[in-house]
């Protein structure tokens, strides 16, 4: 249980979270660039209408805060005249079009995505360590020899927006003390100006640059990180000379917590992940005291935000698998365990030297960057390549809307075609090409964010930015990789597996009488169907049919891989389904597997819940086969657990040999199932219900019927 | 010594499923090798497909989509349709060659297949490192494993020499010699103790209690670990004098780990209809939850082991 003092704030947090103030942010940066900074050159203009923008936000302290600097992100207040210059999007789509004029019909296929930016970490901690102060005189050292124009304007707009972080801290100070809070304004005059001292202090300073950096790229996604391997040497000092207990640091924790969540209420799709544990650069395991306390307050706290994830180091001590098993049982569908041999191993393979793949952390759900070294297309993501099998099969039809898809390049069907191989060739090639231009796109908007969108106060805490004299997007960043999503491999390495049987091998139908079943939805065609549902699947530890499911993988990651960005980066494969399921499923027809058009498609890596049927030691077992080292970007899996079982011993035990098996990162359910369908009937009686649904939880009443229903779904391995 | 390899594998029984992540079998996460053939008829049967040692038809009529493969293919002319499409299957005739099951999309499932210790130690050590890391191993069940002692025998000692560890599950109606040979490869007998009145185990499962009560003493004094398996049937042996026994005999015997109380569960009456038989206990439901707690109170209140729902 929370202190009583914590409870309070609790309910405090829910209250002003639901009825957050207006905030006119995005409105003063467009006003102010349009007015007060319209003759400045550009670089200049979004540092200043940024600076400006920063300053305007009002400071506000509520009596028995102990941690300072309250901002809000759900309500914007409407921008009436927004300064083109400051616009990262209008341009970059344009010149998107330019070059393909086939665009929209690629994007209603999901053969390519859009754009979305964040999802990264930054080195928050040059900020505790030196104060803004010190990571100031770094810029201004830079700018007295600057290597070039550019060099010179970006050190500038760092300083620019440093002094900007200052002056709203400073705000705070004078309000403080009005509210005769003269603890909290000696700190906030303390710090993020100068080094922290304390714990207190560490804890003041991450959260005023935090919500500062955070007003500067409001994306969902980017987050704090290793926050606890920051924050513990602060703790670890404060505990050696007696200054602070463990109990009050719990507290100063669970109201840092609370503050997270205030900001972003109910707004559950935007993650802000705080991972845990971890290992050092010697290999060494960095789980501290701070890694169990912050699992613990989550668990206790009745909010959704923010993200707590579980970083197991290799040979995990035993008493952080206890509470990760824990934190799945009753962690409230909010727990995701990250294994560091697994992921470090893939951003080593992605040519990562060890010594940055160990600083790894989730931006957002499950995006793995480095931290403090990404720049921010980290996740940009989704495409369907169960949609471009489907038009490889049909030789570029749709089944949904019978019309041909011709951006999509298929000379012929599968009926052209005598073996396999060759048909397995051409469609992971054309793949390959729609792969391309997705990440072409991210180098037009990049090239676009780089001016309009210069990020100076994050990119001055992203390395490279300061030795290069380059925004992150400029490349600046040390690893200037996109991350995307190829989402429903399994369910196209269950459907080529059965291509491959049912067309080629066993001779079950010919390639024509599939196309046409498939056509129509297997309308009279119900002992087809049967047959090929009944072909073995990925999950279901058979070795041909987990082949195919890592052959699959690894191809459409390698495609990613494969990619040299516009400043030398990668892209990387980032293997998640987040809210994804209904939207592919609502242009998807019959799948080759035997699955009626509009099936809901599988979770990451995790096999469809329909191929799961020789229980979930088997289908760990296929997912053990999948090409980890090759997920640079993370591969999640989710396991929903029938409650009748899913004691800690035995989570415990699935979870450890999951690892053993060199999977990635865990995550799941245990809720009952009878819970979650009466939640549907009466919502009222359920509100506190949170649920994991892919990448990020939410309060299960909040989501729409569909994702209610990809939940109810799944497969939950009863014993 | 090759010869000698080819006479021990030979032994073979039918096996009626090999199921994966059994978590209420034993310790640990586990795999649970069923054994088809039973010495008991018990009227609540929760497994009626593995009283009969030899394989059988089941019957989904759910899953038929009425396609009449099975009509053109069986050798002896069994299937047939009646006219508004209720597939019948002449069992009488049926042998068990699994025919048209091999052909069927899903209605049809020939239960039972003949398998030597080997390929079931085989199918069973892929879960190894969750049996590792949980404390589980395999568990071999049925119908009875007792039914065919040599057979048990060979499959416990080679799971043995693969480092298993092993549970019986039994109701112990055998032969001592039968029960001792298996004590040096067993870790944990499951037994069952489905009425401690004689007239009463009769009545329910055919056979009288004596000599399972006999066993599972002489197991106890040659120190074997056991867990009392009770299924509790509510209207058949939901009776205080029979709690109070169940207690008693636990008290009596000193390695007795755990009882495990059974609820009914009417999972059975499906595939009684499956192979075409019925079901003793039609209309019986799942006794409520409150009921069970008390009946595990009941239990618990007269012995020092601890008593859990199963």
């Amino acid at each position: 249980m929370p202190s009583p003092r914590i409870q309070a704030l609790e309910k405090q947090c829910a209250r002003i979270g639901q009825s957050q103030p207006e905030s006119h942010f995005m409105k003063d940066y467009h006003s102010s660039a349009l007015t007060l900074y319209k003759d400045c050159p550009q670089w200049e203009k979004t540092a200043r209408a940024m600076a400006y923008a920063i300053v305007n936000q009002e400071a506000s302290v509520l009596p028995g805060d102990t941690i300072g600097g309250r901002v809000y992100h759900l309500k914007e207040a409407p921008v009436e005249k927004t300064d083109p210059d400051l616009d990262y999007l209008t341009e970059a789509r344009a010149a998107f079009r330019k070059v393909y004029p086939e665009a929209d019909e690629l994007f209603e296929n999901q053969l390519i995505g859009g754009t979305a930016v964040g999802h990264i970490t930054w080195f928050f901690d040059r900020i505790l360590s030196l104060g803004v102060t010190g990571l100031r005189a770094r810029y201004e050292e830079a700018l007295s020899h600057a290597r070039d124009e550019e060099a010179g304007q970006f050190y500038q707009g760092v300083l620019i927006l440093l002094d900007a972080l200052l002056e709203f801290n400073d705000k705070h100070i004078e309000v403080c003390r009005k509210a005769g809070n003269d603890e909290l304004a000696e700190r906030m005059a303390r710090v993020p100006r100068y080094p922290c001292r304390t714990f207190r202090e560490a804890v003041q300073s991450f959260f005023m640059q935090h919500i500062v950096v955070m007003k500067e790229n409001p994306f969902g996604g980017n987050g704090p990180g290793r926050l606890d391997y920051y924050l513990w040497p602060y703790l670890e000092r404060d505990l050696a000379a007696g200054r602070i207990t463990m109990e009050e640091a719990r507290e100063i924790i669970d109201e840092l917590f609370l503050r997270i969540d205030e900001r972003l209420y109910g707004r559950d799709t935007w993650v802000e992940a705080i991972v845990v544990g971890g290992t050092y650069p010697n290999g060494c395991s960095a789980v501290n005291p701070l890694t169990y306390m912050m699992v613990e307050s989550i668990m206790e706290l009745d909010i959704t935000h923010p993200s707590v994830y579980i970083r197991l180091p290799e040979n995990p001590p035993e008493d952080l698998l206890r509470l990760s098993a824990r934190y799945m049982t009753s962690g409230r569908n909010r727990a995701q365990i990250l294994y560091d041999p697994a992921v470090i191993g893939a951003l080593v393979e992605r040519g990562t030297p060890m010594r940055d793949a160990v600083e790894y952390a989730c931006g957002g759900c499950m995006e793995v960057g480095v931290q403090g070294m990404t720049s921010d297309y980290l996740y940009i993501g989704y495409h369907n390549p169960l949609k471009m099998l489907e038009l490889m099969i049909t030789g570029g039809v749709c089944l949904r809307t019978g019309k041909k898809i011709r951006s999509f390049h298929a000379e012929k069907s599968l009926a052209g075609y005598d073996n396999f191989e060759d048909f397995y060739r051409d469609f992971i090639e054309e793949a390959g090409r729609l792969t391309r231009i997705y990440l072409h796109e991210q180098d037009i908007f990049s090239e676009r964010a780089q001016k309009a969108r210069p990020s100076y106060l994050i990119s001055s805490m992203i390395d490279d930015c300061l030795e290069r004299g380059r925004n992150m997007h400029a490349g600046g960043a040390r690893y200037h990789d996109y991350g995307g999503t190829p989402i429903a491999l399994p369910n196209v390495a269950d459907c080529l597996y059965a291509i491959r049987r049912a067309v080629f091998e066993d001779k079950i139908c010919t390639a024509d009488e599939l196309i046409g079943a498939l056509k129509d939805d297997f309308a009279d065609c119900a002992r087809l169907q049967k047959q090929l549902r009944n072909l073995p699947k990925y999950g279901m530890d058979h070795a041909e049919a987990d082949e195919m499911a890592r052959r699959v993988a690894a191809d459409f990651a390698d495609m990613y891989l494969s990619y040299r960005t516009r400043w030398g980066g990668k892209g990387k494969p980032v293997i998640l389904t987040f809210v994804y399921a209904p939207r592919a499923a609502a242009i998807l027809g019959a799948t080759a597997d035997g699955g009626n058009a509009g099936r809901l498609i599988s979770h990451g890596v995790t096999p469809q819940s329909s191929s799961m049927t020789e229980g979930i030691t088997a289908a760990i077992s296929s997912t053990g086969r999948m090409p980890f080292e090759k997920f640079a970007g993370g591969a999640s899996t989710m396991w929903d657990f029938d409650s009748s079982w899913a004691t800690v011993p035995v989570i415990e035990a699935v979870l450890k040999t999951f690892i053993e098996k060199g999977g990635q990162i865990f995550q799941g359910n245990t809720t009952p199932l009878e819970e979650l369908l009466d939640a549907q009937l009466h919502p009222e009686e359920h509100r506190q219900l949170i649920v994991r649904v892919g990448g990020y939880s939410a309060r299960f009443v909040a989501l729409t019927k569909e994702l209610q229903d990809d939940i109810i779904g799944r497969m939950r391995h009863g014993a | 010594m090759k010869e000698r390899i080819d006479i021990m594998s030979e032994l073979t029984h039918i096996i009626f499923n090999i199921q994966r992540f059994s978590v209420n079998d034993g310790p640990g996460i586990r795999t649970t090798v069923f054994m088809k053939g039973c010495m008991l008829n018990c009227l609540w049967c929760h497994n009626p497909e593995s009283k009969s040692p030899r394989p059988q038809l089941m019957l989904t009529p759910r899953q038929c989509i009425g396609c009449g493969e099975c009509v053109r293919v069986c050798p002896k002319a069994l299937h047939s349709f009646t006219e508004d499409g209720v597939h019948l299957i002449d069992r009488g005739s049926c042998t068990g060659c699994g025919t048209c099951a091999q052909e069927c999309v899903g209605a049809l499932e020939l239960c039972g297949k003949e398998m030597a210790a080997d390929e079931i130690i085989k199918e069973v050590m892929k879960d190894l490192p969750f049996y590792k890391n949980s404390g589980g191993g395999m568990t071999v069940s049925g119908g009875d494993p007792l039914f065919d002692p040599a057979f048990t025998l060979e499959l416990v000692k080679k799971a043995k020499e693969a480092g298993l560890h092993v549970c019986i599950e039994t109701s112990g109606f055998s032969k001592w010699e039968n029960v001792e040979a298996l004590i040096p490869c067993v870790d944990l007998f499951l037994w069952d103790v489905k009425e401690t009145d004689s007239a009463r185990h009769k009545e329910y499962t055919g056979v009288p209690n004596e000599l399972i009560l006999d066993n599972l003493r002489r197991l106890d004094a040659a120190g074997a670990k056991t867990v009392l398996r009770c299924p509790v049937i509510p209207g058949y042996n939901d009776r205080s004098e029979h709690f109070a026994a169940i207690a008693a005999l636990a008290e009596s015997l000193s390695h007795v780990q755990e009882i495990n109380v059974e609820p009914y569960h009417p999972l059975g009456q499906s595939k009684s209809e499956a192979i075409g038989k019925e079901y003793a206990l039609a209309g019986l439901a799942f006794p409520k939850e409150e009921v069970v707690k008390e009946w595990i109170a009941e239990i618990q209140n007269n012995t020092r082991v601890p008593v859990k729902k199963a």
